[in-house]
This record gives C-alpha cells, sequence and structure tokens, in this order.
C-alpha cells in the first residue's frame, strides 16, 4: 500500500485491516486510491461528506463478504480442517450418545441408567474422559498446525474454527468431569482405579 | 462465478461499464452510477469485491503495462464478452416480453436504464 495515501487516510487504511490479508495486499492500494479520487472530486463538504458515509458504510459487509469467501476458499484447500474436526468430533459422540439414552430413560420410564454398564468402568472413563481428551488432543494439533499453515500461505486463520469448536466443546467437557465429585475415583490413576473395579465403584457410589 | 445464473446488479454494471473501455476503480464507480442512472452506487469495498470475482471468474482482467500499482486499468476478456452479450440477451428478451404484456411502458419502468 502506498505511504502517501496511508498516511492520508490512516484510520481508513487501519480499518482496511478487517479484509484478508492477501485481498488487502492485492486491492488495499486501489480502495485507497479510488476514496481519493472520490474525495478529490466531490465538489462540496457535503458531497464529501456523503462519500465517507458510503465509505464507511460499506466496508463492514464488503470486509465480512471478503473474510467469509477466504474462510471458504482456505477450507477448500485444507481438506485436513475439515477432517480432523470430524475425527476429533466423532470421539465426543459416545459420550452425547450416553447422555441422551440417559435423558431418554429419565424422560420416558422415569429411570436412569446408573445401574448399566455404560456407567460403569470400564466404559465410564472412556467416554467421559479419555475419548474427549484425545478429542481435544487432536483439535489442539489440527488447530495449531491450520493456523500455522494459515499465516505461511495468508489464508484465513477463521477457517480453522471447526477445530477450535470441538477444542472449546472438548476442554468444557475435561473441565466438567475434573470438577464433578467423583471424579478423584477414577483420575487419581487411572490405569490403578481400574484394574481395582471394586474399590472404584464403592467411591464413586459414596460421591 | 456460475455461468447459469445471472450476474447481480453490481457485476453486469461493472462489465457494461468496460464494455466501451478499459477503466480503472473510480471511472469505473463513475460509469456505473451513470448507466445506472444512479441506482448503483459503489462504495471501494463493493467495488473490489465485485472486481475480485470477476477477475477470479476469467470476465475482466488486469491490463498489463497500464496504470500504476495504485491504478490500475481493468478490462473485458473474451469469456467476459461473451457473459456480456448472453445476459443482455437474457434481458432483452425479458423486456420485449413485458412489453409485450404490458408490463412494461415503452417509455419508462424499472428496467429502462438498461434499455436506454
Amino acid at each position: 500500500m502506498d505511504d502517501q495515501l496511508r498516511q492520508r487516510f490512516p484510520r481508513y487504511a487501519r480499518l482496511l485491516r478487517l479484509y484478508p490479508g492477501a485481498y488487502r495486499n492485492r486491492y488495499g492500494g486501489e480502495m485507497l486510491q479510488t476514496l481519493a479520487d472520490m474525495l478529490d472530486y466531490a465538489a462540496s463538504p457535503a458531497e464529501r461528506r456523503r462519500v465517507w458515509v458510503r465509505t464507511v458504510l460499506d466496508l463492514p459487509l464488503a470486509a465480512a463478504q471478503q473474510q467469509l469467501i477466504t474462510i471458504g476458499e482456505t477450507m477448500h484447500q485444507s481438506p485436513f480442517i475439515k477432517r480432523s474436526a470430524l475425527i476429533s468430533g466423532a470421539l465426543l459422540l459416545p459420550l452425547f450418545a450416553a447422555l441422551t439414552a440417559n435423558g431418554l430413560d429419565k424422560a420416558l420410564r422415569n429411570q436412569t441408567l446408573y445401574h448399566s454398564g455404560l456407567w460403569n468402568m470400564p466404559w465410564l472413563a472412556l467416554w467421559v474422559l479419555y475419548l474427549p481428551l484425545l478429542a481435544g488432543g487432536i483439535a489442539i494439533a489440527g488447530l495449531c498446525i491450520a493456523l500455522l499453515r494459515a499465516r505461511s500461505s495468508r489464508g484465513s486463520a477463521l477457517a480453522a474454527w471447526p477445530l477450535a469448536a470441538v477444542c472449546i466443546v472438548a476442554l468444557g467437557i475435561i473441565g466438567a468431569v475434573l470438577f464433578h465429585d467423583s471424579v478423584h475415583c477414577v483420575t487419581g490413576n487411572p490405569v490403578r482405579e481400574l484394574r481395582n473395579m471394586h474399590a472404584t465403584l464403592t467411591c464413586v457410589q459414596q460421591r | 462465478m456460475d455461468t447459469s445464473e445471472l450476474l447481480s446488479r453490481t457485476a453486469f454494471s461493472i462489465l457494461l461499464a468496460l464494455s466501451l473501455k478499459p477503466r480503472h476503480g473510480y471511472e469505473l464507480m463513475q460509469q456505473v452510477e451513470h448507466d445506472t442512472a444512479g441506482r448503483v452506487k459503489l462504495g471501494p469495498g463493493a467495488l473490489y469485491g465485485t472486481v475480485k470475482q470477476l477477475v477470479d471468474a476469467s470476465l475482466i482482467e488486469e491490463m498489463p503495462f497500464a496504470g500504476t500499482e495504485r491504478r490500475r486499468y481493468y478490462r473485458l476478456t473474451k469469456k467476459g464478452w461473451d457473459r456480456l452479450g448472453a445476459e443482455m440477451q437474457y434481458y432483452e428478451q425479458t423486456v420485449r416480453l413485458a412489453r409485450e404484456r404490458q408490463v412494461l411502458p415503452a417509455d419508462k419502468g424499472a428496467f429502462a436504464w438498461m434499455i436506454s
């Protein structure tokens, strides 16, 4: 972008950062020049004001549109984002399936599945802790790779939103599990607790 | 850009403005406003968003060795001329049909700016 124009319109030049990097590099200078022309050819102060109003109103919509286009293009060019998000998201499904099954059982039969294998070791530790941990790990690793790639290829970092969403959900589940009353029964030393099932179950029931 | 769909009003207006001669951003904006009798008023964001779409679809191209880094000239490509012709044909048929059905008076109407 031209320094002279950037100095003339410092605020507008800063607002151009709302556009994706590649787009800004290609069209930013021309946009500044076009704004300069519009203002230079405006016949009166009132017309100059109208030019500014039109430009300022036009910017957020156009920037959002370009961001969305770039997100779409980046996602299209990086199928790995979709793949990692799907894999990590699928690892969270057993938890939601178990919660749904329990909820339905409660709603339809006024019972719970707490005495079924679903809510007892070793399955409980698997879907409530290990799978979300694995999902979170995959999503965080994928997110880091996607952000690094977006930085080097000037793509949109926002394209990694599915991975960020899985990260948030997985970390939320892990957080909820860690703060749950009975968690220390299984997380103190998961391998040992799984071997000593009877003590673990007693501990969970006591809680 | 899907060739089976009609161009947006802005994209169509830009192609039409470039049918006269190659233009840079501000000239394009002025011509579009003039051609549409002020109905299409573009800001820099909307203008270059559409220009990018048209360049990506190879309907227009930047002219090499013309203008400067910050004032680049654009012109229609062969594909752009074909597309503009096809769009004009569609509108021509539509206007003719509208006249036949007396939806559109001969001297005024919503499409008058297109056929004047």
